[in-house]
């Protein structure tokens, strides 16, 4: 038997038979399903023609009725060389008015056209034509149009005659010779129209048929209720997973080849009415397989996600209550690339879903930028291998299967420290949608009530309901002095470290000059005052930040016995993320990393709170005196006196935790 | 006659939001042998189907082991599971499948031999009588012909160990009878049963011996006999109400 091993694989291989029977059996289900068919086959393959003769017939009727009609229009010309050629327009009829004006206004007629003078001798000035039309009306800016070609026709025929009649050449009396060229290519235009809408669509496509699968192969099973039988057979779990699993990919894949392939097949073809999109459209074949690549991994990434939330229901409806909105949350960055402006860089190459939205329409007008296409797709690889590995793991889980909950020990906890993270993310989006408003409107005002109303008030609120000691859950415990001394020994190293990796983040990720404006602009806070300046961006983040992060968040994650690797580093994270730019997760995290491990080894908040003043208080005195703080340490006594702080803090940290502990 | 099912002091922990920590099964211990039927006897919540669930490898024992052919249920979940044979009765079939396809679907996942499987599959239509309706989708059959085809799929791979969650449960009575004289023909076939009931009149119908269980303890194991002269009471429910009265007792 030919086996291979998950990378994440704790309990054994899979086993490609048991994977083999489980994919085979799904497959046949669902092809004697009607809605997977209709999802996964028929749509897919009759969207494309659906859509484009849709679209061309309304557009058609519109256009053809407008040109088949026969215009009203008005002539008085001294010449009657132009009337002539009016009269002999069957698209035109001229009527006599007396007030060419009033009748366009009336809509009697759609335009009008006027000679005053007869033909003027050579060396004389030329002779004024003028049209009269109406811009607000559909058709008498058509009609001013045919009336424009008679009047350029004409021009050009009486000026061929003149050259000739000076024997001259054209070249001789004209110096200039104009013509505007769209640079873009009809395929190419046609491509990019298509390729903003391609990609929501496509995502649509993979997602319908792959919700259809994995509500029935995830959520059927226990609506069914056979879940118990197939998991008492000898197929084990994991095997079993990704049998469905692979079949939920094959589905959305398939559905999405489809489309493309009808695409493909009607727009060759030309199958579909010839208007001037389908007459232009070219969807080239190295288009279309990148299209494909970039397509798969994110094909696995949303199966994944899908399956996720599908297992989680216990039944078809609330499958479907759950995973609608999780569809329309996935085209929203999609939508990403319909906004114009927005191009495909190294950043966005990391987004999900968005960075296939912007590859897929890159590649759809001939573009192929290889190292944001790589990105996308090593990104994108990434996140299904993360996403499936969830996956995996809660379908293993005892209470995915029965509904059941998992035993009791550290269940509680569990959903001490989802909570919290829940919460984190709550007051993120508060401080998002309120705090930067306010900011805006006042930065002073604004940052400090972000930061005494918004984040200290939710985590006293968060407390208060709750129910938790205030001294437990803010860690307001009299630290050492030791542990204070550690806490001002390493505000200066974490600050160049943090200071550091921002520098070299931004070798490959370039800051916008926005953001340092921005810094900047927070650094004229204080209206001249410096105890001001202090207070809002030292004292103020230093105890609300830190009762916050360290206190509240680190404090219910130590509550959930999570390990202090995993507590440090997601608070670190949660915090980076309230800094509200990806440019700055890396140095504020690093910054927040540090200021947790200082409150899990010592168990009490204030020496991160000192070192987190201590810390933002020398990036505005370095601001403010120009003090080493804006640039990096070259000197080798001042590298030298800063590793000796940091190990002589850690020490002094290290130490002081390990007496908390032999003393509790 | 040697012991096929052994449960060594099983314990199963849940935590309730509402209620705190619950202990579901509370230290079970017994045994069964091969050609036996066992039950467990006891009311709704009492415990019997997350102990069955445990020897099934569906739920991990918080504490304490069972082996079940040998393998342990914990170490060796895969080999126990292609030992035994599960049905419940709210066990449903995959509508869009025939009995025949769902056969061979089970028969696969549990490794039977590819060239004896169409053997044996035929057999099995035979047996439960399914060849009328043998390619006819499940979602069409009646109750009865489904129940016959959840019987059929449990057994496919001929497992030594049957473990049936009260079976019986939203059956009509003639639907029922058919599938009780199943049990005690596994009886003759050697088959070890676990069979599990809260209806006094299946218990004594067919079980060899009877673990009564309330509240996740087994208060008393024994025969049917053993229970009348332990108790002094000759019906099931009087059994089960002295048992109760006078707590824990065991018989070894």
């Amino acid at each position: 038997m030919r086996r291979f091993s998950g990378p994440f694989s704790k309990a054994g291989p899979v086993k490609s038979r048991d994977v083999g029977i489980v994919f085979r059996k799904e497959l046949l289900d669902l092809l004697r399903d009607r809605r997977s068919i209709l999802a996964t086959i028929v749509f897919p393959i009759a969207l494309f023609p659906l859509l484009m003769f849709g679209s061309s017939r309304i557009q058609q009727v519109g256009e053809r009725n407008l040109s088949l009609e026969v215009l009203a229009v008005s002539v008085e010309d001294a010449t009657h060389q132009l009337e002539a050629r009016l009269r002999s327009d069957t698209s035109l009829v001229v009527r006599a008015v007396d007030d060419p004006r009033a009748a366009i206004a009336r809509r009697e007629i759609f335009g009008a056209v006027v000679v005053n003078e007869p033909i003027p001798g050579p060396g004389e000035d030329p002779v004024r034509v003028t049209i009269l039309m109406d811009d607000t009306a559909e058709r008498s800016e058509v009609a001013s149009n045919r009336l424009r070609e008679h009047v350029e026709t004409w021009q050009s025929e009486l000026q061929a005659a003149r050259i000739e009649s000076i024997g001259a050449t054209g070249g001789l009396v004209r110096a200039v010779e104009w013509e505007s060229i769209n640079l873009a290519s009809e395929a190419r235009m046609a491509g990019d129209s298509l390729g903003r809408f391609m990609p929501i669509l496509l995502l649509f496509l993979l997602m319908n048929p792959a919700s259809v699968a994995a509500t029935d192969l995830f959520s059927g099973e226990k609506e069914r209720k056979t879940i118990e039988t197939l998991l008492t057979s000898k197929a084990d779990r994991r095997s079993i997973v990704m049998g469905k699993f692979l079949t939920v990919i094959l589905v959305a894949v398939l559905s999405t080849l489809l489309f493309l392939a009808s695409s493909l097949f009607f727009s060759r073809v030309g199958a579909v009415p010839d208007d001037a999109l389908m007459a232009t459209l070219s969807l080239s074949v190295p288009s279309l397989l990148v299209v494909i690549l970039v397509s798969i991994p994110l094909a696995i990434f949303l199966s994944a996600i899908l399956v996720l939330v599908a297992a989680q229901a216990k039944s078809y409806k609330e499958a479907q209550t759950l995973l609608l909105p999780i569809m329309l949350a996935a085209l929203l960055p999609a939508a990403a690339s319909l906004l114009p402006g927005i191009r495909i860089d190294s950043i966005v190459a990391l987004v999900p879903i968005a960075n296939t939205a912007l590859a897929m329409r890159e590649a759809l007008v001939g573009n192929f930028p290889v190292i944001p296409l790589a990105l996308v797709i090593l990104s994108n690889a990434l996140y299904a291998g993360f996403v499936l590995m969830q996956a995996v793991s809660y379908i293993e889980s005892e209470e995915s299967i029965l509904g059941e909950r998992p035993p009791a020990p550290g269940d509680d906890t569990a959903g001490a420290a989802k909570e919290a993270t829940l919460f984190g993310l709550a007051t993120l989006l508060l401080f998002y949608y309120v705090g930067v408003r306010l900011q805006a409107a006042d930065l002073l005002s604004g940052l400090l009530v972000s930061l005494w109303g918004i984040i200290l008030g939710a985590a006293i609120l968060f407390a208060a309901v709750k129910k938790l000691p205030a001294r437990e859950a803010f860690a307001l415990r009299a630290p050492r002095p030791l542990a204070l001394a550690g806490a001002v020994l390493l505000a200066m190293p974490t600050l160049f470290a943090a200071h550091g990796l921002f520098a070299l983040q931004s070798l490959f990720v370039p800051v916008p000059e926005q953001l340092f404006e921005a810094m900047e602009q927070m650094m004229d806070l204080g209206n001249g005052s410096l105890p001001l300046l202090v207070f809002a961006i030292a004292v103020s983040p230093g105890i609300c930040e830190e009762a916050f992060f360290r206190g509240l968040v680190l404090g219910r994650y130590r509550e959930a016995r999570m390990p202090a690797w995993k507590a440090i580093f997601f608070s670190a994270l949660l915090f980076g993320l309230f800094h509200l730019s990806i440019y700055r997760i890396l140095p504020t995290a690093t910054m927040g990393a540090v200021a947790g491990w200082l409150t899990w080894r010592t168990r009490s908040i204030f020496p991160a709170m000192l070192f987190h003043t201590l810390y933002n208080g020398t990036l505005v005195l370095g601001e403010t005196y120009d003090f080493p703080g804006e640039s990096l340490p070259t000197s080798p006594v001042w590298i030298a006196s800063l590793v000796a702080a940091a190990v002589l803090g850690a020490l002094a940290i290290a130490s002081n935790g390990c007496e908390s502990r032999s003393r509790a | 006659m040697s012991s096929m099912i052994s449960a060594d002091t099983l314990v199963k922990r849940y935590h309730d939001p509402a209620r705190g920590d619950l202990l579901a099964v509370d230290h079970v211990s017994f045994e069964c042998r091969e050609g036996e039927i066992f039950g467990l006897l006891g009311p709704n919540g009492a415990g019997k189907t997350t102990t069955l669930r445990m020897l099934a490898t569906l739920l991990k024992p918080t504490s304490g082991t069972a082996v079940l052919n040998g393998y342990d249920v914990v170490r060796e979940s895969e080999k126990v599971r292609a030992s035994i044979g599960y049905l419940s009765g709210d066990t449903g079939l995959y509508g869009r499948l025939t009995p025949l396809e769902t056969l061979r679907y089970f028969a696969r996942l549990n490794h039977f031999p590819e060239g004896r499987l169409e053997e044996r599959v035929m057999s099995l239509v035979r047996e439960f009588e399914i060849e009328r309706f043998a390619d006819v989708r499940c979602e069409k059959l009646s109750t009865g012909m489904k129940q016959k085809v959840s019987i059929a799929r449990a057994v496919v791979h001929d497992p030594a160990i049957l473990i049936f969650d009260e079976p019986t449960s939203g059956l009509d009575i003639l639907v029922a009878d058919t599938l009780l004289t199943y049990i005690e023909r596994c009886r003759d076939l050697d088959k070890c049963v676990v069979f599990s009931t809260h209806v006094m009149s299946e218990a004594e119908r067919l079980c060899d011996r009877i673990a009564v269980i309330y509240e996740g303890r087994i208060l008393a194991v024994g025969s049917l006999e053993e229970l009348r002269s332990l108790t002094g009471e000759r019906y099931l429910e009087k059994i089960f109400r002295s048992l109760l009265e006078s707590g824990s007792r065991e018989i070894a």
